[in-house]
């Protein structure tokens, strides 16, 4: 699928600014399942804008305005092509389990199995955990559907009931939350399964017979997690489906605080307001 | 050139031994006046004293020389106070203090503590001439060593800046305060009476000694206003000030590489020009009042022209090539 | 050191007789300290008497003080000071700084690979735990390549001296290392103090100190090495520390800044200054990883540089210290030094750990628990004597509340012999006394290792006592490299 992307931030400032700051991760990822195949960013004031790809693989970019300013406006816009992502297997491996833990010593899944800021394990999530039954019984795959069903189950998509860095027992508590709850729950409990799993933060493309609550025109986070021989695989546990081509991967990270989309400072002494606006539309490819 | 922040502190630590030199010198000067004079006498001399620091009290107390001396000198929370001026004087000399004379750090350290462990009971019993005196001595002592113990660069310029731009605005302050309270009358011949109040003014400048040696001890306020504001060799004078502004504006421009037609340089540049060429008679005849105005509002313009060329400037205004000596 | 035989090393772990640093045995000074015995029975307690007072008092004069925290007005004291030298022969001093060359060159190497590949750990020489546990390890680090791949140019190690005489490495400081003006100051002072005793030793110089951490700095420039602006950055003077960056800065002649005096624009350092922006290539940061830049790290640091690790990352611009070279300090990662000597260079360390048990090799681990009563249990991820267990001052249900903590986590842990620091005399109230010392060396490393030849002879003035923090009642001595015996 090809895929035209246009999300336009822009900061309000109550004073005037100066010497602002900025990086973004909002540019597409080239990756397996996906190719970013145009990618263009400007800002309002101009700023000069360079690059560089952080440890993880994904794209920063970032600028400064060292002029007196009391508003920004970035726009990014990109042209993504998903494939489908290859179908997982349907016979489970019962050798699965050992082969994850053979992982765990190795270096570069030392981050996708530990606790994390927001990924954080509480006596909360291991009594919904167990309520939900989710053990080391079934092969990993299986385990990790029933979790993300378990958690579509037991929390409602709510945008504004959570702020995108709060707790994980807040959204389990008040059963309700925003997708990057859902996301940093479900990490949480892959990795309490000694599964290697990590956060998306990306774009949903919506279709208008979708019914999907997390909607269109904004951002959205989901979850991978690794199994063997089959690789990294999207969850979104807030639709409560498995990501395929509509959801557009942006970057990952251990979790949100990794990957900010934007992350800021200035000089002055003024409150500011963000407003975001996203526009993501089917291309026709040539 | 020289770190913004370090200029900074340097001229504001020189603006505040400067205004703690004044205030004292003021208030032991009123303190002794009003020994001598009428009671009436002695509550104008306090309204001229506060009007002269732009210093706003209850109309009840502002002529009780007790409430009047604990806010000036004391009062931790009036910024103009001396204990608060010595304060952030001493705050400013310590971020800097590598940048500094040690004797200087020393000087300005003991004055802190001086003040600090003075109280207003203590003043009473000690005598308030001898503390007053002691604040001026320190901070003359300082400046003193500015001069004799620092490098005549630029970090030296931004003291000179700092001094005499703060002691140009306090003598027009003065001057506007005892020649606007008496009005028109001011400027007939000084009676007897006046004598005192007109002495006292020159005390406040430290400048008696200086007017007899030119002018005699006959006191004629039109003279004294000439000595005050026009001459070019007397350090508590207008004039004096402004030309040492413009001295030391014109150093840090050629340590910086600013161009002439920069902002500050051309107030400093013009400010005196119009003392030097301006007589007492033209002064008078276009107002005084206007005259002392206008040396305050070009030393304010001038103070910010500085800050933003050289403390405050934005990255951006560099940038786009506004300073001179941007690289 | 890992013992190479449990059953030898066991009997080192009774606090033994401390070395003594001046003598042999009683009244037999070693050959190296005896000129000092005899200057100072010439001299006379009363003599030597009024030269501490002098000393003291060219401390308080020239303002070589330390801040105490918690007083608004900023309350400095002078870091006490023993006039007695200690005495390092030019033997001992060989095999340290052969020691310390070959620790900073493979530290240097571990951190590379740390950023880079980790085939250390991959090879399994060094736990993943414990390095990504580490809260100092940085990802932002990954893949970054310092100029020369150089992360440590100013160490600060801390050794001892067991009671067989041997110097053993207490601890590393590769983060921010203080304490070298106290070196340096104390020289000033003894040459001043003492010249005639100093003439009768044929004593190193450390004065240079500043040059060769001046040319340090220089090698791992951006450009080229004669254009490089170099600064001192501070977090100002309400750090305790803030007198030696002004020292060390007046030392280099180099700039003191502050975070607000630095501004990052397109990738570039520039310092404010009156006649605009200059650019920066190299700072010698004083200022912990956490708050250089609040864009990559604590965000709420006020002392920081916004878009330094951006313009650091483009190569624009120089840190000393790179960021993130504190994993390679921590407890647990001290431990397996020795280990990462080998495994770099493929050489054995020629000045060895204090001996550690790791608690996750099982033989040390039962060595240990059997001797929990004898040994010092720290927790490898606290600091400051947090989580600590001292074996011979413990109680039973201390010790087996620590087994049990042990036996569940055992990774967590380390356990050494309880230390018995080397004694060295010192001049307290008239008269001369022991006391234990330990010694902080300082190493530079640009295009290749310095090694100053002295050190900060760190002292427990406290009778007894082991603690020799300034915090804790400690002082300090010049410390006396030699370029030979005085009788050969």
């Amino acid at each position: 699928m090809l895929y035209r992307i246009r999300h336009v931030t822009a900061f309000q400032y109550d004073q005037p600014i100066r010497e602002s700051m900025m990086e973004l991760r909002m540019r597409p990822r080239s990756d397996a399942g996906q190719r970013c195949l145009e990618f263009d960013l400007s800002t309002l004031p101009a700023a000069h804008t360079r690059s560089y790809t952080d440890h993880l693989g994904n794209v920063v970019q970032h600028f400064d305005i060292p002029g007196i300013h009391d508003r920004l406006e970035v726009t990014a816009a990109a042209l993504v092509e998903t494939h489908a992502a290859a179908p997982a297997p349907t016979a489970p491996d019962p050798a699965a389990w050992e082969q994850l833990d053979a992982l765990a010593d190795r270096a570069e899944f030392w981050d996708w199995l530990h606790p994390s800021h927001y990924a954080i394990p509480s006596e909360r999530l291991s009594a919904f955990a167990e309520s939900a039954g989710l053990r080391r019984d079934a092969d990993p795959l299986t385990v990790l559907n029933n979790a993300r069903e378990a958690l579509h189950a037991h929390v409602r998509y709510d945008r504004g009931s959570t702020r995108v860095d709060s707790p994980i027992d807040e959204c389990l508590e008040k059963q309700s939350g925003v997708c990057q709850d859902f996301a940093h729950a479900f990490i949480a409990l892959a990795r309490g399964l000694r599964i290697p799993a990590r956060y998306v933060s990306g774009y949903l493309y919506h279709r208008t017979d979708d019914a999907e609550p997390t909607g269109h025109g904004a951002t959205h986070a989901w979850a991978e997690a690794f199994v063997p021989h089959t690789g990294w695989i999207g969850f979104d546990p807030s639709n409560n489906t498995v990501a395929g081509d509509r959801h557009i991967r942006v970057a990952v990270g251990r979790d949100y605080k990794d990957v900010p989309p934007n992350r800021g400072v200035f000089k002055g002494a003024a409150n500011q307001t963000m407003d975001v606006h996203v526009d993501v539309e089917r291309a026709r490819g040539d | 050139m020289m770190l913004s922040r370090v200029a900074d502190s340097l001229y504001w630590m020189s603006r505040y031994l400067e205004r703690a030199e004044h205030t004292a010198r003021l208030l032991d000067v009123q303190l002794h006046i009003a020994l001598d004079v009428a009671p009436h006498t002695a509550t104008v001399g306090w309204f001229c004293l506060l009007n002269s620091l732009r210093f706003e009290m209850p109309a009840e107390v502002a002529a009780d020389a007790g409430a009047v001396t604990r806010a000036l000198a004391f009062d931790p929370h009036n910024a103009g106070s001396i204990v608060a001026c010595v304060g952030q004087a001493r705050e400013n000399a310590r971020q800097i203090r590598e940048q500094i004379p040690s004797e200087m750090w020393e000087e300005i350290n003991n004055l802190y503590l001086a003040v600090r462990e003075m109280s207003i009971d203590r003043l009473w019993q000690s005598g308030p001439h001898a503390f007053f005196h002691s604040v001026q001595r320190g901070a003359q002592l300082v400046a003193g060593l500015s001069d004799s113990a620092m490098n005549h660069g630029e970090g030296w310029q931004f003291i000179r800046l700092g001094r005499y731009l703060e002691r140009a605005i306090a003598l027009a302050w003065l001057l506007d305060s005892h020649f606007g309270i008496k009005g028109a009358d001011a400027l007939v011949e000084a009676t007897p009476s006046d004598f005192v109040s007109w002495a006292g003014l020159l005390r406040m400048a430290t400048a008696y000694e200086s007017y007899c040696r030119v002018h005699t001890v006959e006191l004629q306020p039109r003279r004294i206003l000439d000595f005050l504001l026009l001459n070019v060799e007397f350090p508590h004078a207008v004039h004096f000030c402004a030309r040492q502004v413009d001295k030391a504006i014109t150093g840090i421009a050629g340590w910086t590489g600013t161009s002439r037609t920069a902002q500050g340089h051309r107030l400093a540049g013009r400010l005196n020009a119009d003392l030097a060429y301006d007589t007492i008679d033209e002064v008078l005849a276009n107002d005084l009042d206007k005259c002392l105005n206008k040396v305050v509002t070009t030393l304010a313009a001038v103070h910010d022209a500085v800050y933003n060329q050289y403390i405050g400037y934005t990255v951006g205004a560099v940038l786009q090539g506004e300073l001179a000596g941007a690289q | 050191m890992v013992p190479q035989s449990l059953e030898s090393a066991a009997g080192g772990h009774v606090l033994d007789t401390p070395y003594n640093e001046m003598y042999e045995s009683a009244g037999a000074p070693r050959s190296h300290y005896r000129i000092l015995q005899d200057r100072l029975k010439e001299l006379g307690t009363e003599e030597i008497q009024r030269r501490q007072q002098a000393a003291d008092l060219s401390f308080l004069q020239q303002g070589i003080t330390f801040t105490v925290y918690g007083e608004k007005t900023g309350t400095e004291r002078i870091f006490p000071y023993d006039v007695l030298p200690r005495i390092v022969t030019a033997a001992e001093w060989d095999v340290l700084a052969r020691g310390m060359t070959q620790r900073i060159t493979a530290l240097n190497l571990f951190l590379h690979d740390l950023y880079h590949d980790a085939k250390i750990i991959a090879d399994g020489i060094v736990p993943a735990d414990l390095v990504y546990s580490c809260k100092h390890y940085r990802r932002e680090m990954r893949g970054i390549d310092p100029p020369r791949g150089n992360y440590l140019t100013v160490v600060g190690t801390d050794l001892v001296r067991t009671p067989d005489g041997r110097f053993a490495v207490l601890e590393d400081n590769l983060r921010v290392p203080s304490g070298v003006s106290y070196m340096l100051s104390n020289r000033q002072v003894m040459k001043r103090v003492f010249p005639n005793i100093f003439r009768d030793y044929d004593v190193r110089p450390i004065d240079h100190y500043g040059q060769e951490l001046l040319a340090c700095l220089r090698e791992v420039a951006p450009v080229s090495q004669a254009a490089a602006r170099i600064v001192l950055l501070s977090p100002g003077i309400y750090n305790s520390a803030y007198f030696e960056h002004a020292f060390l800065a007046r030392q280099m002649g180099i700039q003191l800044v502050e975070g607000r005096d630095l501004v990052v624009h397109d990738n570039i350092v520039y310092e404010r200054t009156t006649a605009g922006l200059r650019r920066v290539h190299v700072i010698y940061r004083r200022i912990d990883d956490d708050f250089i830049d609040p864009m990559a790290f604590r965000e709420d640091s006020m002392l920081g540089v916004p878009g330094l690790m951006n313009a650091y990352r483009a190569g624009n611009v120089t840190l000393a210290n790179a960021p993130g070279t504190g994993v390679a300090d921590d407890k647990a990662v001290y431990a397996y030094v020795p280990e990462i000597i080998r495994y770099y260079l493929k050489e054995d360390p020629i000045v060895d750990n204090v001996e550690t048990y790791l608690m996750t090799r099982p033989a040390e681990r039962d060595h240990a628990l059997k001797n929990l009563d004898k040994l010092v249990v720290k927790a490898v991820g606290e600091s400051g004597g947090y989580g600590m267990l001292i074996g011979p001052h413990s109680t039973q249900t201390q010790r087996d509340e620590f087994r049990e903590k042990i036996n569940a986590h055992p990774r967590n842990y380390i356990a050494q012999p309880t230390l018995s620091l080397s004694v060295a005399p010192c001049f307290l109230e008239g008269n001369i006394e022991p006391r234990h010392i330990d010694l902080r060396v300082y190493i530079l490393f640009g295009a290749h290792a310095r090694i100053i030849p002295g050190g900060l002879t760190r002292v427990a003035l406290r009778k007894g006592s082991l603690v020799v923090n300034s915090s804790q009642g400690g002082g300090s001595k010049d410390t006396w490299v030699l370029n030979d015996s005085p009788d050969s």
